[in-house]
């Protein structure tokens, strides 16, 4: 046995056997762990804006644990970090196996029976051990401290550092881990995202003429084609079309192209509307699967509303509207009387967008 | 007179009973045999000799190659050159596979000499005594260490398949090597010991995380500028936001992303993009992701560092936007330089989508994973 590792007045065997009852009382005791570092740690924030106020999530795992009366947890936060009002109605406490999330820990201002206590001295956060042997945090378990609006109950949070920058967030106390988490603030921590939809109105009818070809005195005839008015806007208030005709710019209806005869319009007392399967006259009938026909044109059957010199309301929506429909039928209906010959009318329609 | 010194003659010259000019001429004789025999050279001090070892710490294993300059060579059979130890160095199990022999005129590295535990045909001898190294001639006439090469003798892990060392005198001091032996030449090497040949260096690096974001403000705009309507995407054209991200942490680093869809004063909104999928005009979709797209043409891949975007947006020419959550958007596994990414923000719109101005603010967190 060398000198140097020979105690005074203890015999080189004798010296080894002290060196083995102590290496077995080492490893044999249940539950003897050393203190180290702590590993996983991470600080999740919710916002990293300079002088800002923010949530912590932070995360850590203990080799060590806190398992005895005494044992203290110090978070200390970076020096310019405004604590604030934070309290311990502002922090979750909780520990686990797996996600450190499985139990949640008793918080109060200071430690009691069950109760841990969490309370800010200056930038040090302590958390502090129950002063009984329950609610220990075990060795190898991951620990969660939320401080801020994401603890249950929470309102209170720390506001950033008013200069952008890496900071670090030390972590000690003597239940025996220490460890170091790296944050850092920004001038901004967010981007303003934008887009203009300029309005838009679209149109368009279907054809530009429709025929009667030959009208006759004992049933209502149809022209053809029908005309369908197609029409598109990005207008919160939607859309009207309105109507209007020409006639013999003195009333509505049919003019005789050669002479000055009219087949009025919804008949020939230039009513709003009529039933041509009772009177002769000439006007059209309206429908669309979304828009909303104007009660004039709403017609069905003999029944047609009359146009008039000046811009009637035809169909309305209320709302954008995304290649919308509207279908015009042209009816009409002539007398026995009615002078022959050819007749033309020329209708006008208006599409208005109401953003 | 008889007794008289005669001036003209040093009486310490003198050789009893020979005349002065016989003297002279003795004298010549010798001189011109010395320089005309071929060949024929002193035994004298070894030069440029030095021990190179590979540890100073007191008591430590050590490699040692030793150099030196030898005026004399070892060109005969029974030529011996004995480098003796100090006194304390352990020479342990150190045979002549633990050693090279090599010489040369100009680096002493040029002849390798086969070497075993005797000399042998072609074959020097190199074995420990004690403390004395002795390396023999071989047996035959080859091997020859000619005048004035220099010699390097490797002993320990430094020799091409050595493996045991000589160990270090246990007491901190000066210690002397000797080389002699009968090919001649004599040298001495002045080596020292430690108690400790080593410094610990050591700093601490705090965990650091950074995080820098460019441009927080992007306008979503149709290719050539102009607002977007339901035959052009919008998209951020002329101003590139990125985030560039780094850290020690061994874990790496999570970027995430929260933020609301886009949506004008009157509180419409457009669509966010709640699956990974392309741009599409006419519907409404806003998304996000961090490649260089084809559809709209903009965007770049993440550089430097060792970052990647999250799945959902490190395709090219698909986006996705998750509204009022928390979301990851890019992470680093472990420590990383600075990785840029760049945002690409697009929109499209139906043609029913109210006209207006459309905003929205994302707010994006680094954390480092310690």
């Amino acid at each position: 046995m060398q000198n140097k590792h020979k105690i005074k007045g203890l015999k080189p065997t004798k010296f080894l056997v002290f060196y083995l009852i102590l290496a077995l009382l080492v490893l044999m005791v249940p539950g003897l762990t050393y203190a180290g570092p702590l590993t996983a740690l991470s600080d999740t924030m919710s916002r990293l804006r300079i002088s800002e106020d923010s949530d912590h999530t932070i995360r850590f795992t203990t080799p060590t644990g806190a398992e005895d009366i005494g044992d203290t947890i110090e978070i200390t936060m970076p020096t310019g970090f405004t604590i604030g009002a934070v309290v311990f109605g502002d922090m979750d406490l909780s520990h686990g196996i797996t996600t450190g999330y499985e139990t949640e820990l008793t918080l109060a201002a200071a430690a009691g029976a069950g109760v841990w206590g969490a309370s800010f001295a200056g930038q040090v956060l302590s958390l502090d051990h129950p002063t009984d042997a329950g609610e220990n945090i075990t060795a190898g378990n991951k620990v969660i401290v939320e401080i801020g609006t994401n603890a249950n109950g929470g309102s209170n949070q720390i506001a950033n550092n008013s200069s952008a920058d890496s900071y670090t967030i030390s972590i000690a106390g003597d239940f025996g881990d220490d460890g170091k988490i790296g944050i850092v603030t920004l001038t901004d921590d967010q981007v303003a995202v934008s887009a203009d939809v300029d309005p838009t109105l679209t149109f368009s009818l279907s054809g530009n003429s429709t025929d009667f070809s030959t009208l006759s005195a004992s049933s209502v005839t149809t022209s053809t084609p029908n005309i369908t008015l197609t029409i598109g806007t990005n207008a919160t208030s939607g859309y009207t079309i309105s109507i209007y005709d020409t006639g013999d710019t003195s009333d509505p209806g049919m003019k005789e192209v050669a002479g000055s005869f009219m087949i009025g319009s919804a008949d020939y007392s230039y009513s709003d509307t009529a039933d041509l399967s009772s009177v002769a006259g000439y006007g059209i009938q309206g429908s669309s699967a979304t828009a909303t026909i104007d009660a004039r044109y709403d017609q069905t059957g003999d029944d047609v509303g009359g146009y008039e010199l000046t811009a009637q309301a035809l169909a309305t929506y209320g709302s954008t509207a995304d290649n919308h429909t509207v279908l015009i039928t042209s009816k009409a209906k002539v007398t026995s009387s009615t002078t022959a010959g050819s007749y033309a009318d020329t209708v006008t329609v208006i599409a208005t967008g109401n953003f | 007179m008889q007794n008289k010194t005669r001036p003209e003659l040093v009486s310490g010259h003198k050789t009893k009973g020979l005349k002065p000019t016989k003297f002279l001429v003795f004298y010549l004789i010798l001189a011109l045999v010395v320089l005309m025999v071929p060949g024929l050279t002193y035994a004298g001090p070894l030069t440029a000799l030095s021990d190179t070892m590979s540890r100073l710490k007191i008591s430590e294993d050590s490699d040692h190659t030793i150099k030196f300059t030898t005026p004399t060579g070892a060109t005969d059979i029974g030529d011996t050159i004995e480098i003796t130890m100090p006194t304390g160095f352990t020479i342990g199990a150190v045979v002549f596979g633990d050693m090279d022999l090599s010489h040369g005129a100009s680096t002493g590295y040029e002849t390798e000499l086969t070497l075993a535990a005797a000399a042998g045909a072609g074959v020097w001898g190199a074995s420990f005594a004690g403390q004395i190294l002795s390396l023999d001639h071989p047996t035959d006439a080859t091997g020859d260490i000619a005048i004035d090469d220099k010699v390097v003798v490797e002993i320990g892990t430094n020799a091409t398949s050595g493996s045991n060392q000589i160990a270090n005198n246990s007491s901190a001091d000066s210690y002397v090597i000797d080389i002699a032996g009968d090919f001649g030449d004599t040298g001495q090497i002045g080596i020292v010991i430690l108690t400790d040949d080593e410094v610990v260096v050591s700093t601490t690096i705090d965990p650091y995380v950074t995080f820098v974001i460019t441009q927080n403000t992007v306008p979503l705009t149709k290719t050539g500028g102009g607002n977007p309507d339901d035959t052009n995407t919008g998209y951020n054209e002329g101003s590139a936001n990125t985030l560039a991200a780094s850290t020690n942490g061994t874990s790496g680093y999570s970027i995430s992303y929260e933020g609301s869809t886009l949506e004008n004063p009157d509180s419409d909104t457009i669509d966010a993009m709640a699956t990974k999928t392309t741009s599409s005009t006419g519907s409404e979709q806003f998304g996000i992701n961090l490649k260089n797209n084809a559809t709209p043409n903009t965007g770049s891949d993440p550089s430097g560092g060792s970052g990647t975007p999250e799945s959902d947006y490190n395709t090219a020419d698909e986006f996705r936007f998750i509204v009022d959550t928390t979301t990851a958007l890019a992470s680093a596994a472990a420590a990383s330089a600075t990785t840029t990414f760049e945002v690409t923000y697009i929109v499209n719109v139906a043609a029913a989508t109210e006209a207006g101005l459309y905003s929205t603010t994302v707010t994006y967190i680094c954390t480092g994973n310690f």
